[in-house]
């Protein structure tokens, strides 16, 4: 009664005899194929009498780093069977054709991959960015996205007994003195006119530094000089670690 | 007159604005009265979960799936639950299984009253009969509240189980409600089934065709509306599902009231599994033993459940880690809209904000 999933070595041989050559990879969880043979396999499957997959369960992207995997689920409501392929794209250049015109559900999942992953599907009639803004830098699902240093992770030194020491970056984070609270990592995206706004006040926005409040009262005139800031450039996003433990970021009018 | 023609002009509608259930952004063109163009703008909602739950272990991202369907926390949380143990291979204890779907079908009633309750007062009969179900759905959220301490993000559920058993003091008051549930239906049935205003708003507006259906990957209350009887809780079981007796509501002619009567009624057939699951529950834990930092195996799981909009699916990849390597999350509220703008044109202002109703769309889980 419950819905057969096709495991993907039993499509990879259809599939073979289809489009010889296609097959990159098959296990039983999924079939491979090449990222520019996507749009003709997805046709395929859909028109294609046994497997039927009229209907579009959802797409999303991964990002191995070596490549990405575009991820197909698809499935018969008629014979109630699931089947997965992927579309294998360089992580170079990645563009995978769009499955738009073979199911329409794919047109706002493409974008969303376009927007947080990166991929560009060709032949999408709208690949315009859904969630975040036109002009973010970056695609934020990308592993290499703003990764955070050593591969600092913030939920998981939740656990210090679960994870051996090589593996929790807390110390290497926080102050030489002795660790009270952990250091918070600072995620800086300069704004346009930001950079005035940090001259006059001398200090950098939300960590206790002083802000527009201070210029508002003339107080800044009485504060130490403040660091060199780091030249903010538009389009670039730039992470600092701040130690909370440590006097020179504290607040000392 | 008909050969005068009116330049088309642009009107903005939210992104904060009650008719579009949440801080959701429509711009349509229109050429008269009539809609030519409809753009949705998306993402003033969106905080990134997918992202934030590669640095956390499996277990700490429960409570994201509360936040994505506010109103349907408790079917998220069992979503990504189920994709989880799929992925690591846990077994669930039975009783477990029977809250947790005790618990996904009050949601659903709760979710298709303010789902319904929503809709009418788009169509215009204003707040009467939203505060008649909110009137139900109070009751089922103070059932919540007595077994988890939450109404609305309940963080409920768990890897291999649920959180806590439920108290002594709940079985009285689940009964109670169960029994006067099916008189509280009627009532809003005899109230809106021939009211003028819904009827007249809501008949042969935004009619939607099943093959354009399937091919736009709709699911849920939408897809069974214009008479496709697909239920996952049916067609690919899961849980306890299997045991219980209950049927699938479908309509006829795919329009904004069939949608409406699709989800009354899936609203009995909730308290049909209630009742029989409330029957069944047997004794013993609600949990198993699971460690802290599950690592799963490498590979790749995909698991969907019907939740109240639809068919929430959850593509988990694991590495072997502690944290999840990838986590995609297939929202039926996002993937609905994907027909919002076939179902718009054609359609006047008003028109078109009664068929945004009908498909109990959620920001919350379209931004994600």
């Amino acid at each position: 009664m419950s819905t057969v999933t096709i495991p993907g070595t039993q499509v990879a041989a259809r599939l073979d005899e289809a489009f010889p050559g296609a097959v990159i990879e098959a296990t039983a969880h999924s079939v491979t194929v090449p990222a520019e043979r996507a749009a003709e396999v997805a046709l395929w499957l859909r028109d294609d009498e046994e497997y039927d997959c009229k209907f579009l369960n959802c797409i999303t992207g991964i990002d191995w780093m070596e490549h990405f995997d575009v991820v197909y689920v698809v499935s018969s409501l008629a014979k109630n069977h699931t089947l997965v392929f992927e579309a294998r794209a360089s992580h170079d250049d990645p563009v995978v054709p769009t499955v738009n015109t073979v199911w329409m559900g794919a047109n706002l999942q493409e974008r969303e991959i376009y927007d947080l992953m990166g991929i560009v599907f060709s032949g999408h009639p709208n690949m315009k960015r859904i969630f975040l803004w036109d002009g973010f830098p970056g695609h934020p699902l990308r592993k290499d996205f703003l990764a955070l240093p050593q591969g600092h992770k913030p939920g998981l030194q939740r656990f210090p007994y679960e994870f051996p020491a090589g593996e929790r970056s807390y110390e290497s984070l926080a102050s030489p003195e002795g660790p009270r609270a952990p250091s918070v990592p600072r995620l800086r995206a300069p704004l346009p006119g930001q950079a005035a706004a940090q001259d006059l006040g001398g200090g950098q926005l939300g960590t206790g530094g002083g802000g527009s409040n201070e210029t508002r009262f003339g107080r800044f005139e009485q504060r130490p000089p403040a660091p060199p800031p780091v030249t903010p450039v538009e389009g670039e996003i730039v992470v600092e670690n701040v130690d909370l433990n440590s006097d020179d970021e504290a607040e000392s009018p | 007159m008909s050969d005068i023609g009116t330049p088309p002009y642009v009107v903005n509608i939210g992104p904060q604005h009650p008719s579009t259930h949440g801080v959701f952004r429509l711009k349509v063109t229109l050429d008269g009265e009539r809609i030519i163009d409809a753009e949705m703008v998306l993402g003033y909602l969106h905080r990134s979960m997918e992202k934030l739950a590669e640095e956390r272990t499996y277990t700490q991202n429960i409570p994201f799936t509360d936040r994505m369907d506010y109103l349907a926390a408790m079917t998220g949380n069992l979503g990504y639950c189920l994709s989880a143990e799929k992925l690591a291979g846990v077994e669930v204890p039975e009783r477990a299984s029977y809250l947790r779907v005790i618990f996904a079908e009050l949601q659903r009633i709760a979710s298709h009253c303010m789902a319904n309750g929503t809709f009418v007062n788009d169509c215009g009969a204003w707040q009467t009969p939203l505060m008649y179900m909110f009137r139900e759905r109070e009751k089922i959220l103070d059932l919540f509240e007595m077994t988890c301490g939450a109404r609305l993000t309940t963080n409920y559920m768990r890897i291999g189980g649920v959180a806590f058993d439920v108290p002594d003091e709940w079985y009285p008051s689940i009964n109670k409600l169960m029994a006067e549930m099916p008189d509280r239906i009627s009532e809003y049935e005899e109230m809106l089934h021939d009211n003028e205003i819904l009827l007249a708003r809501s008949r042969d507006v935004g009619v939607l065709k099943p093959d354009v259906a399937i091919n736009a990957s709709v699911s849920g209350p939408v897809l069974r509306g214009c008479g496709i009887a697909w239920d996952i809780r049916k067609a690919d079981p899961y849980c306890v599902y299997d045991r219980m007796d209950f049927d699938i509501p479908v309509g006829h002619n795919g329009d904004c009231f069939d949608r409406f009567l699709v989800r009354l009624e899936e609203m009995r057939q909730s308290v049909r599994i209630i009742k029989q699951a409330l029957e069944q529950l047997p004794g013993g834990p609600v949990t198993t033993p699971v460690p802290l930092a599950l690592r799963p195996d490498p590979g790749e799981a995909y698991v969907r459940i019907e939740s109240p909009k639809g068919e929430l699916g959850f593509y988990l990849a694991s590495d072997g880690g502690p944290a999840p390597y990838r986590w995609h999350v297939r929202s039926p509220s996002f993937i609905n809209l994907s027909v919002l703008k076939e179902l718009s044109v054609g359609l006047s202002i008003a028109d078109a904000i009664v068929t945004l109703g009908s498909l109990d769309i959620n920001v919350g889980e379209i931004d994600r």
